[in-house]
């Protein structure tokens, strides 16, 4: 998935540096962040949707350890550029790959599928009326009652088991498309990230509403 | 971000907000969505016998821009032709609320609510 280049030396003793190495060999200073590297490498995981959050944490807090800004604090202005630049992308990697909806999209970028999310494709209008009467359902929730509670956890159980099920359809996907590399399953992929998408902001949505309560 | 003032006018008094009956044969219903965003937007038209659109309504769950374009549709669409209704492009809603360029995708919501609700009465008859 990453274009292969061949290494730039050291910016600082000039020394040859190992590919995709982030520091020196021979100065151990601190070599500015591969662009061409995508997330899936900055952990050293194997790409795929399955990724394990437990995992990701445990190698973000020892990533976060070699490169934080603190341990930079004395050197000079370029390292601590590099520095930031590494824990900035930490961060971006941490939240994309701990995050399915985010994962997802980023699995697609990386296979190069365009995610024409502008588009406002009339595909499924029946999907759509149901995404519709959700929200009036949430939007007439009368909130002085007293099962008011009640009821948006119950909405709030009933989509979030939607979103369980979604994230499963997208692990099967992509579990496919590891071993067959169907374009049309990429195609089907795009279609639950976006089911996805709109029940996710469904749930942000009753997140609100339900602030409003208390 | 500010708003421009007939957005905000638009966001504060929305126009037509309701829904007709949409079994009635003579309802158009629009259903579209911003996968981006998450936002949808459900546009109705009301025909008359001259074939003249009587009434306008539309629900918009979304932005204050969003809100704002089905809003202005459905105040330019009542009394115009269904093919002149056809007419109104992206374009003119978004010059009109001086839409900002990344909120441009809300007016072309709107365009399309407006087609897919024709499209939709044009099926029944």
């Amino acid at each position: 998935m990453a274009t292969q280049t061949s290494p730039q030396p050291c910016w600082s003793c000039r020394g040859p540096i190992q590919e995709l190495a982030p520091f020196c060999p021979t100065c151990n200073i601190i070599q500015p962040p591969d662009p061409t590297q995508n997330y899936f490498g900055v952990f050293s995981l194997t790409p795929g949707f399955n990724v394990d959050n437990k995992q990701v944490e445990t190698l973000y807090r020892e990533l976060q350890q070699q490169f934080h800004p603190d341990r930079f604090a004395t050197k000079s202005p370029t390292e601590r550029r590099y520095s930031m630049e590494h824990v900035t992308r930490l961060n971006e990697g941490l939240r994309t790959l701990g995050d399915p909806l985010a994962l997802a999209v980023y699995l697609l970028q990386l296979f190069g599928h365009t995610v024409n999310s502008e588009s406002n494709t009339p595909s499924d209008p029946e999907f759509l009326m149901e995404v519709m009467e959700l929200r009036e359902a949430l939007e007439d929730l009368d909130l002085s009652q007293d099962d008011a509670s009640d009821s948006l956890d119950n909405m709030r159980g009933d989509i979030e088991q939607k979103c369980v099920k979604e994230i499963s359809e997208l692990n099967t996907l992509f579990a496919g498309y590891f071993k067959e590399k169907q374009s049309a399953t990429l195609d089907t992929v795009a279609k639950v990230v976006d089911r996805l998408r709109y029940h996710n902001r469904f749930l942000e949505e009753l997140d609100q509403r339900e602030e409003s309560l208390f | 971000m500010a708003y421009n003032e007939k957005v905000l006018d638009h966001y504060e008094n929305p126009r037509n907000v309701g829904s007709f009956d949409k079994s009635d044969d003579n309802v158009g219903t629009g259903m579209v969505g911003a996968p981006a965003c998450g936002d949808v937007m459900k546009l109705q038209i009301k025909v008359g016998d001259d074939g003249v659109i009587s009434d306008a309504k539309f629900k918009t769950f979304g932005c204050g821009s969003a809100i704002a374009s089905s809003s202005l549709v459905t105040e330019w669409i009542k009394g115009k032709s269904l093919d002149d209704a056809l007419t109104i492009k992206n374009k003119d809603i978004a010059e009109e609320l001086a839409l900002p360029p990344v909120k441009i995708h809300c007016s072309v919501l709107a365009e399309d609510a407006i087609k897919q609700a024709i499209t939709d009465y044009k099926k029944k008859q």
